[in-house]
């Protein structure tokens, strides 16, 4: 499967993000890594892109983040805040109606011509 | 040697990001983590220490864009911008594209290089003015610019004044302590909400930093704008190294070396300057300091001559062959007195010569503005008289400077008349 190229990913990061989120808290690396396995390798995302994200993220009080030092080095956790749930729930709908809407534009473009390699 | 390379990378981070202290050891913290646990994984790929550093660094990328990601402003800019596009839109808008825009909430990620190159505020520039150009060039030819009947002149457009007038406005509070430079000037853009713009590319060339650091703490006094901007200017890069023009509706950051390529006509109208001066009497002509000084200080009475005579003492050889124009010698009130003037000569060729107001005039304002002039230095400037107006050729910076000196003359003599109409308050010489 091809990765997704930046202009898709543009309006999308943030929730991604957020849904990786929800099954539990996760430092950044960890974020980046769960990025790239739940799309099964279509999502691929540099750090500098996903940490200014996390930080904006968190500006907007959708996620918190804490300090852990257990491992004997720094590291940054973040999880969902309430807000974050509702927000993440909020747009996955947005998301879905916008992928079944554009999915029956299209599906004429899909089936009259041959799949695209 | 990896740790080295890495804790460089940071140090350089560190220099672009616009945080404070703990925010910055914050991130770095969070990116070194982030690198261990990258390196961790390459290694286990198979890769050796140095190529595992080297690859995480590259995927990693330039630090300065990294930095651009990350300062805060950069985030306010695009939310505005997003907000924009959206308001643009919902015009064109059926409702699935309005569910569109609705998830379009986040703003580029990425940006690209372009706008990487540009300072965050043109990125508000360019949603105000669509059409402007998105790259601001420099003028290279003179426009002229029409002056004013009465005072100094300036220029054109309501837009010149209208930017004038605001950087004239003093500024609420200032306080900054270790500010980047740019923030500073994001600060009193949005004071006087006025867009400012950098000529990045002229000031790389030069080797000026937008990212130094300026402490300027006023709590007794509110400066104009324009007062501080020259006072982070020097903070951040000594005196005379930054200047700004205004363009079109905005302000322009650039290197004075720069700017000075970069000249205008404009037209003073010196009539009230010239008025009631005399015609005196001078010999030969002085490269002192103390004469221009004096001369500054009480200008009616010391001008005098004819332009004949002054183009004799330059023919002559006099010291007028040195860069800066000498003064007058000693003035006095009402006639000149020749005879004050043999303290301050160093004359070889001590003939009478006779200089017109206008020439005097001349010779000051050339003689209090930098080494910019075509006649007796290594500038573009030039100026010459016309039915008692002033036609200037200069660099806007030194337009600048001009018009403060004119407005010290005019003041002073003001005040001089006033004291002419006390005979009391005559100082006897």
């Amino acid at each position: 499967m091809e990765k997704l190229g930046s202009e898709l990913m543009r309006g999308s990061l943030d929730l991604m993000v957020l849904s990786v989120l929800a099954a539990g808290p996760k430092y950044g690396y960890l974020i980046g890594q769960s990025l790239h396995e739940a799309s099964r390798g279509m999502v691929d995302v540099q750090a500098g892109t996903m940490y200014p994200l996390l930080h904006r993220l968190e500006d907007d009080k959708l996620i918190r983040s804490r300090w852990d030092e257990s491992t004997g080095r720094r590291r940054k956790w973040y999880e969902l805040t309430p807000a974050g749930h509702k927000r993440l729930k909020q747009q996955a709908n947005q998301w879905y109606q916008y992928a079944q809407c554009l999915t029956k534009m299209l599906q004429p473009v899909l089936s009259a011509s041959p799949e695209p390699a | 040697m990896s740790q080295q390379e890495f804790e460089l990378y940071l140090s350089l981070l560190g220099r672009f990001l616009r945080l404070n202290a703990a925010q910055r050891s914050e991130i770095a913290d969070e990116l070194r983590d982030h690198l261990e646990e990258r390196l961790d994984e390459l290694k286990s790929q198979g890769l050796s220490q140095d190529e595992a550093v080297r690859q995480a660094l590259h995927e990693f990328g330039d630090a300065s864009e990294l930095a651009t990601h990350f300062t805060q402003l950069a985030k306010l800019r695009r939310r505005r911008i997003l907000m924009r596009s959206m308001y643009a839109s919902v015009g064109a808008a059926t409702a699935v594209i309005l569910l569109m825009w609705g998830m379009m909430r986040t703003p580029e990620p990425l940006l690209n290089q372009d706008v990487v190159a540009q300072s965050e505020v043109t990125e508000v520039a360019q949603v105000k003015s669509p059409d402007a150009d998105a790259f601001p060039t420099v003028n290279e030819s003179a426009d002229v610019k029409a002056g004013q009947s009465d005072g100094p002149a300036t220029g054109t457009s309501d837009h010149q004044a209208e930017i004038e007038k605001k950087l004239a406005t003093k500024l609420d509070k200032v306080d900054f302590i270790d500010i980047p430079l740019r923030d500073t000037l994001v600060y009193i853009s949005e004071q006087i909400q006025v867009d400012i713009l950098f000529d990045e590319r002229s000031l790389k060339e030069s080797g000026v930093t937008l990212d130094e650091p300026v402490t300027l703490s006023l709590q007794h006094t509110q400066v104009s704008a324009a007062t501080a901007i020259e006072l982070v200017f020097e903070r951040a890069a000594g005196t005379g190294v930054l200047t700004y023009k205004i363009r079109d509706g905005f302000i322009y950051v650039q290197p004075t070396a720069t700017s000075r390529d970069d000249v205008s006509i404009e037209i003073y109208n010196v009539r009230d300057l010239l008025e009631g001066v005399e015609t005196t009497i001078r010999e030969g002509e002085t490269l002192s300091e103390d004469s221009v000084d004096a001369l500054l200080s009480r200008l009616p009475g010391a001008l005098a001559g004819s332009p004949l005579a002054a183009r004799d003492v330059r023919k002559a050889g006099g010291p007028m062959a040195g860069r800066r124009a000498g003064a007058m010698g000693r003035p006095g009130m009402g006639a000149g007195r020749p005879g004050a003037m043999a303290g301050v000569m160093a004359s070889s060729s001590s003939y009478p010569v006779e200089v017109s107001p206008v020439e005097s005039l001349i010779r000051v304002i050339i003689a209090a503005t930098d080494d910019t002039w075509a006649k007796n230095g290594s500038g573009n400037g030039t100026i010459e008289e016309f039915d008692g107006l002033l036609v200037i050729r200069q660099s806007e910076d030194q337009h600048r400077e001009i018009k403060k000196l004119l407005d010290m003359l005019r003041e002073t003599k003001r005040g001089i008349a006033t004291e002419q109409r006390e005979p009391e308050a005559l100082p006897s010489y």
